[in-house]
């Protein structure tokens, strides 16, 4: 009979922050389960007491991948809480924000964790050696990605110019004009990024599952809306908790959520499944190409749905942008704030998934209450059955091929667990 | 030859001494920086820094290191004095990457910039939701005069 044992531990290189666990005994699963630690919790504590106008930038700096996500959806809580009203101008910049950092987190993703598996390179430190011109072209599609950002921002990575009620900052007419070129020259590099996912031997793993999104009549929704999920529910955001139901495991110190089963889903295959009608039709087109159509239950996939959302994100840049220009973008004040005791969700579908923040402020404007539930944490539950339903699917291969597709799998879903650390070791060379 | 300098700071302010890069990056933009020197908080970028790297000649990097000196203490090396000790292996996240990933990326693609230095400040403590460490915040003025003698040339290095 089949022993396997698998337990994959460098998620991070921090003991017990991700760890995949794998125990069959005489061809039975005895064990199956991904161990995470997530910090949100921690900021939840982090913002009891500090005024409303620091909270997105501390949640801004959660982690360098979904700054502006995260940043956006603080801002939303706030105002929601505090009643503001947005400017026209003020929800174009923030969702052209929003495009800058799908894209820029997505190309990482596909680029750096995904395709090094396919190609048949360890990692992409021996991509680079092996296929720079491709390593080279996510570089070009990840620096333009971070100065639209910046532009709007105000600066890479962690952006500053976003505040309660608008920015403090407008690009100029210059800057839009630029940016324009830039994107619609980054077309040849989405058509190669489509070409080259396309070529790509995903591995078939069907299981059916719940979608959850966000959902907008008029768009593709990243910011705002509804919530939608496949299996036919519609909530307004005051109501996430309806959806998200968290409850604590004993391994691990992230909670599960479920809804209309066991599990649900929530990213870029979530998004593409709920509202694909909306693409844009270049990125409908990649979406043909690699073989794409709503309902796809294939949790790999979630990294085509990305290719996809690049596409569309690039096209619907040159969209905002145009209509920028046309309407002009000048420096406005962000919209009068008047502090009264309210509570408020601010919802945003991040590179990750869907994404809440829910705040409390009092009368004094400080943050009394803070709940964040990030997509990771409502991946968990999905992940783990994913894991049951494949391992059994492959138990005849060799150890080394089942942890591949293990890692694969978790990969694809690309877990947010920021609290690996990000200073350096250094060894003095003597 | 592109001349500019990019002084890039490393880290999170919510993770105690892991802030002292920025740090030295908020003291550096209350001094005289030549005007061909960017000075950048680069936050926890990972992947990113080989991009931000790129247009530069020379890049000095401030980052919080452990290198089994006492909390506080600093030292600015190169790559060829130090090995950042770092696997090459895949991660199952993008959270996984950090500084000496994309200096290995860089140096794969052959567009590592041709001058890069490196201050690193031992932290005490990196963790969520604490202040900055006494010893630590205590060395920040030192390095930022150090790198800013640097980029102004009134200190030189060999090496």
């Amino acid at each position: 009979m089949t022993n396997v044992s698998v337990n994959v531990h460098h998620l991070t290189r921090v003991e017990g922050h991700g760890n995949i666990v794998v125990d069959v005994r005489n061809g039975e699963l005895k064990e199956c389960r991904l161990d995470i630690v997530e910090a949100p919790r921690f900021f939840e504590a982090m913002l009891l007491g500090k005024p409303y106008q620091q909270a997105s930038h501390i949640t801004s700096r959660i982690c360098g991948i979904c700054a502006v996500g995260h940043a956006t959806a603080s801002l939303r809580a706030a105002e929601r809480a505090l009643e503001v009203e947005l400017s026209e101008q003020t929800v174009l910049l923030r969702k052209l924000n929003f495009h800058g950092e799908i894209i820029d987190s997505h190309v990482l993703h596909t680029y750096m964790l995904v395709a090094p598996d396919f190609l048949g390179v360890g990692s992409v430190i021996p991509l680079a050696k092996t296929h720079a011109q491709v390593v080279l072209r996510a570089l070009r599609i990840k620096k333009l990605a971070g100065d639209l950002c910046a532009m709007i921002g105000g600066r890479h990575t962690h952006p500053i110019a976003m505040c309660v009620g608008g920015f403090t900052h407008a690009p100029s007419e210059a800057e839009l004009r630029a940016m324009r070129e830039r994107l619609v020259a980054a077309r040849s590099d989405m058509d190669e990024t489509v070409a080259l996912f396309k070529t790509l031997d995903w591995p078939q793993f069907e299981r059916e599952t719940e979608y959850v999104s966000l959902t907008k009549p008029d768009e593709y929704a990243f910011i705002d809306g509804q919530i939608k999920t496949s299996d036919g529910f519609l909530y307004d955001l005051d109501d996430y908790r309806k959806v998200t139901n968290e409850k604590v495991v004993p391994h691990g110190t992230a909670k599960q959520t479920s809804h209309n089963r066991e599990s649900y889903m929530v990213g870029a295959l979530a998004r593409f499944n709920n509202n694909s009608d909306q693409l844009h039709p270049r990125a409908k087109d990649a979406a043909a190409q690699l073989g794409l159509e709503p309902v796809c239950t294939n949790s790999f996939l979630n990294s085509a749905a990305q290719v996809v959302e690049m596409v569309h994100c690039v096209e619907d840049a040159i969209i905002i942008t145009d209509e920028l220009l046309v309407r002009g973008c000048k420096p406005e004040e962000p919209a009068a704030v008047e502090v009264k005791a309210g509570e408020g969700v601010g919802c945003c579908d991040v590179p990750r998934g869907i994404l809440f923040h829910d705040y409390e402020i009092g009368e004094d404007g400080l943050i009394s209450g803070a709940n964040c539930i990030i997509p990771t944490g409502q991946n968990y539950a999905n992940m783990e059955a994913d894991m049951r339903a494949l391992v059994p699917q492959i138990l005849d291969r060799p150890e080394p091929e089942i942890t591949l597709m293990m890692e694969m799998l978790i990969r694809a879903y690309d877990p947010c667990i920021s609290c690996s650390t990000h200073f350096l070791n250094v060894e003095f060379v003597r | 030859m592109d001349p500019r300098t990019l002084v890039l700071g490393l880290g999170s302010p919510l993770m105690a001494d892991d802030a002292a890069g920025i740090e030295v990056i908020e003291l550096l933009r209350q001094k005289a920086v030549p005007p061909e020197v960017t000075v950048r908080d680069g936050g926890t970028g990972g992947w990113g820094l080989v991009a931000e790297m790129e247009d530069y000649q020379r890049v000095i990097l401030v980052d919080s290191a452990r290198m089994g000196a006492r909390p506080g203490d600093w030292r600015r090396f190169t790559l060829e004095e130090a090995s950042l000790l770092s696997e090459d292996q895949p991660s199952l996240s993008l959270h996984g990457a950090g500084l000496d990933g994309a200096l290995q990326l860089a140096e794969a693609l052959g567009v590592m910039p041709s001058e890069l230095v490196i201050y690193g400040i031992e932290p005490a403590e990196v963790r969520w939701d604490r202040p900055m460490s006494g010893e630590v915040r205590t060395a920040l003025p030192a390095v930022a005069e150090a790198v800013l003698a640097e980029v102004t040339g009134k200190a030189t290095y060999s090496g």
